[in-house]
């Protein structure tokens, strides 16, 4: 029995983040010794975290996985929060059993606590068992390029994708032979045809001395080099490339005077990042990796690794790339997070205001806890400002909650800054469900932050689909969590993110008045509507190609175009390309709805119809057709041909077509609108509605 | 024993609960063992013996006996 105690001694005491490794080393101990059963007995009366692990894998040699996937769910940390490697054996045990749904669930779940390096290197080979998440969200294609070694990130990838519902096919090219790859039309990358190119380079490839003579000469021409490399690739495969700015060399001989002077190492290659930012083309993103490796809980760089294997960045660094990585590409394909629903009590202040009333919560200075607090929503503001959506849900009294917001001096959020306000008694996933319904949006676009544990559990039992991230009760966390999460990544801000915030805060209260409108029409009215229309040109393709990669429900065709590929068609003779803008009594709502025709002589094809759900049930579709119809009538063609492409998410507009007189063509889902018979839309309902060349707007590209 | 604990890592990295190695096991008998693989194992390795390998240890590395080795000089016991 000594022998007991002492396998058993020092378990509580044991750090947290490496208490997985030290547990599987007394399980091995107690197991060789034969002391399973004396052990057991004696952890039954524990009830410490590392108790409950180190009972929990000794459980797997009894063959019972339901018992162990049981006893592993009670390990958790003393504050209640999930531990990745728990959550990670748990899901082995799920994929053992043949529950791959289960096993996915679960590995999403340890990947919200952002584990390090080794965490993704133990995963790996788990991530082949898990199925993929239904539905999936977006398919693509990837491919890592660079000078230094790309499989070790790669893991981390895959895994992050699988958690982001992004079924995602990889290339790698033979090492380092980036310049050989891009340069040949038959290489493996080409061939590949990737939608997304990550070039990965390092200061090792910029070829710089510790102090450059001529130093803005060196930096013009390395810039100049560089976009020949992205110009190249971009002529050869229609991606978006993706890459991380420069970072000095941790060793520097020159020390401080490698930043202060002109020439030094250091200044160059800020110079150099400065230059790229400026000057790359629309479809390359320059990663900010020096913000990156400030941030870096380990190193950032490991001479020992790039000389054994050449890895760079070091893998300690590697989680925090590829979330940054990832971040940008679902930026790219319009997959970031637009909403984000909070708790209250002990999330936005410390303490229970139906408790402790306005004067007994923590919000703002002098108390520690206070600051923190408010620096949490400061943050939250900063978010909503540049076009987040914040929805609130908590277990209140309304007038509780919404008394801090109106009447508390520390409150840096206010009541009008919340597009969703659920302060009642109902349970969170149902709040959250009738968010989304109110602002028109899916679940899969959430976020959900709430202090209490048994509250995240449930809201990720009942909705897989929203994110919620682990947090504890220390706010600080809460910012760090978002932070790392980067669930609302937005790489280029179109005026419409910042009005896109009051807009939603407008519908909600657009609903109200809904209900209190005795008929649609008289609501439509009521609203003041006011439409602005015109031909996609400079000035509205970024906004133009951000809707049209972001529209889920009110689009026809859910076709995907790239920046470059919207400006060919905006000045093409070939097409008609249109956008909409529009205002009502509540909120200027912005540029919402775009449509593009292939005018051919004889009859014009609908190629895109789509319209932010902002507006949608406002009769913009009818004007829309309108506009189409007339110009098409006016060019001579004689019928709209259209078709309806179903996807998981666009049921609205099944019937879209029939409803404004298409007929079914030959084709399945193919419609006619014979333009001579047809009866278009009237401009009810939009204030200033007169037809487009009497409004002096330009009459779209022809 | 460090080996058993080793072994562990091994089947992890290469995905083959039933991999067995000892310690004159190399690179050339299990078949997916490469540079990238090494680095795997080095990591791994490095986590759950909280140590720090040198770029001379790595380069060492021609077998498990090897690794063990280094493990021991870094204070690694097999208690």
């Amino acid at each position: 029995m000594k022998q007991v105690a002492w396998l058993l001694s020092g378990l509580q005491e044991y750090p947290l983040s490496r208490l997985g490794a030290f547990v599987e080393h007394r399980a091995g101990l107690i197991r060789e010794a034969g002391l399973r059963r004396e052990a057991n007995i004696a952890l039954e009366n524990r009830n410490d975290t590392a108790s409950r692990w180190l009972r929990a894998v000794l459980s797997e040699d009894e063959g019972a996985p339901a018992q162990t996937q049981l006893l592993f769910a009670r390990v958790t940390t003393p504050a209640g929060c999930q531990i990745a490697d728990v959550l990670l054996r748990r899901a082995r045990l799920a994929a053992r059993c043949g529950d791959g749904a289960d096993a996915t669930q679960l590995l999403r779940e340890a990947l919200q606590l952002h584990p390090d390096y080794p965490f993704y290197l133990r995963a790996e080979s788990l991530v082949k068992k898990c199925m993929p998440l239904r539905p999936t969200r977006r398919r693509t294609r990837v491919a890592l390029l660079g000078s230094c070694t790309t499989s070790l990130l790669r893991p981390v990838l895959d895994i992050l994708f699988l958690r982001d519902g992004i079924e995602a096919e990889f290339y790698e090219g033979p090492f380092a032979s980036y310049r050989q790859e891009i340069a040949d039309k038959d290489s493996g990358l080409c061939t590949f045809g990737p939608d997304f190119v990550i070039l990965l380079l390092n200061w090792r490839d910029l070829g710089l001395s510790d102090l450059t003579s001529s130093p803005s000469a060196v930096a013009k021409q390395i810039v100049a080099e560089l976009r020949d490399v992205h110009d190249q690739l971009l002529s050869r495969c229609a991606c978006q490339i993706i890459q991380p700015s420069f970072t000095p060399p941790s060793g520097e001989p020159c020390n401080a005077l490698s930043s202060l002077l002109p020439g030094g190492r250091t200044h160059v290659i800020r110079e150099i990042n400065r230059m790229l930012w400026e000057s790359v083309s629309a479809q390359v993103t320059i990663l900010d990796a020096e913000r990156l490796a400030a941030q870096c809980p380990g190193q950032w760089e490991s001479p020992i690794q790039w000389s054994s294997a050449r890895v760079y960045p070091a893998p300690d660094a590697y989680p925090m790339l590829a979330e940054q990585l990832s971040s940008f590409i679902r930026a790219l394909l319009g997959l970031s997070s637009k909403v984000l629903a909070v708790d209250l009590d002990n999330t936005l202040w410390g303490g229970i205001i139906g408790e402790e009333g306005l004067g007994g919560i923590q919000l703002g200075g002098p108390s520690a806890a206070g600051e923190r607090y408010q620096e949490v929503q400061r943050y939250l503001k900063g978010l909503r400002e540049r076009g987040v959506l914040l929805a609130v849900v908590s277990k209140n009294n309304f007038n509780d909650a919404a008394s801090v917001f109106q009447h508390h001096q520390g409150s840096v959020l206010k009541l009008e800054d919340f597009a969703s306000f659920k302060a009642n008694w109902e349970d969170k996933s149902a709040n959250l469900t009738a968010v989304a319904m109110d602002l028109g949006l899916g679940l899969d676009s959430f976020v959900f932050l709430d202090d209490n544990p048994a509250e995240r559990a449930r809201v990720r039992a009942e909705l897989p689909e929203v994110v919620t991230p682990e947090i504890s009760t220390e706010p600080a966390g809460t910012i760090v969590a978002l932070e790392r999460g980067l669930y609302f990544q937005t790489l280029r801000l179109t005026d419409e993110d910042e009005i896109r915030a009051a807009s939603y805060a407008a519908l909600a209260s657009s609903q109200a008045l809904r209900q209190a409108a005795s008929s649609l029409d008289e609501y439509l009215r009521s609203l003041q509507m006011e439409i602005d229309w015109g031909a996609v040109d400079v000035n509205t393709c970024e906004r133009v190609t951000q809707l049209i990669n972001k529209t889920n429900q009110f689009n026809l065709t859910t076709k995907r175009y790239s920046q470059a590929e919207v400006q060919h068609r905006m000045v093409s003779q070939d097409f008609w390309f249109r956008w909409y803008r529009l205002r009502d009594r509540f909120a200027d709502h912005g540029l919402i709805a775009v449509v593009l025709a292939e005018a051919a002589s004889e009859e014009w094809t609908v190629d895109l119809w789509l319209m932010s759900c902002r507006v949608i049930g406002r009769g913009v579709e009818g004007f829309m057709l309108r506009d189409l119809g007339e110009a098409a009538r006016r060019s001579g063609a004689a019928r709209l041909r259209a078709r309806y492409i179903p996807t998981a998410k666009n049921q609205l507009v099944e019937d879209l077509l029939p409803r404004f007189g298409f007929l079914g063509a030959d084709e399945p889902s193919e419609f006619v609108l014979d333009l001579a018979s047809a009866y278009l839309p009237p401009r009810r309902f939009f204030g200033n509605a007169v037809p487009a060349e009497q409004a002096g707007v330009a009459v779209g590209s022809r | 024993m460090i080996i058993d604990r080793i072994n562990a890592l091994f089947q992890e990295v290469f995905d083959d609960p039933s991999l067995q190695i000892g310690f004159e096991t190399t690179a050339s008998d299990i078949q997916d063992w490469d540079s990238v693989a090494q680095v795997k194992l080095v990591l791994a390795i490095e986590e759950v013996f909280n140590v720090q390998f040198e770029t001379e240890d790595v380069a060492g590395f021609k077998c498990v006996g090897d690794v063990v080795a280094a493990l021991r000089r870094k204070g690694a016991s097999d208690g």
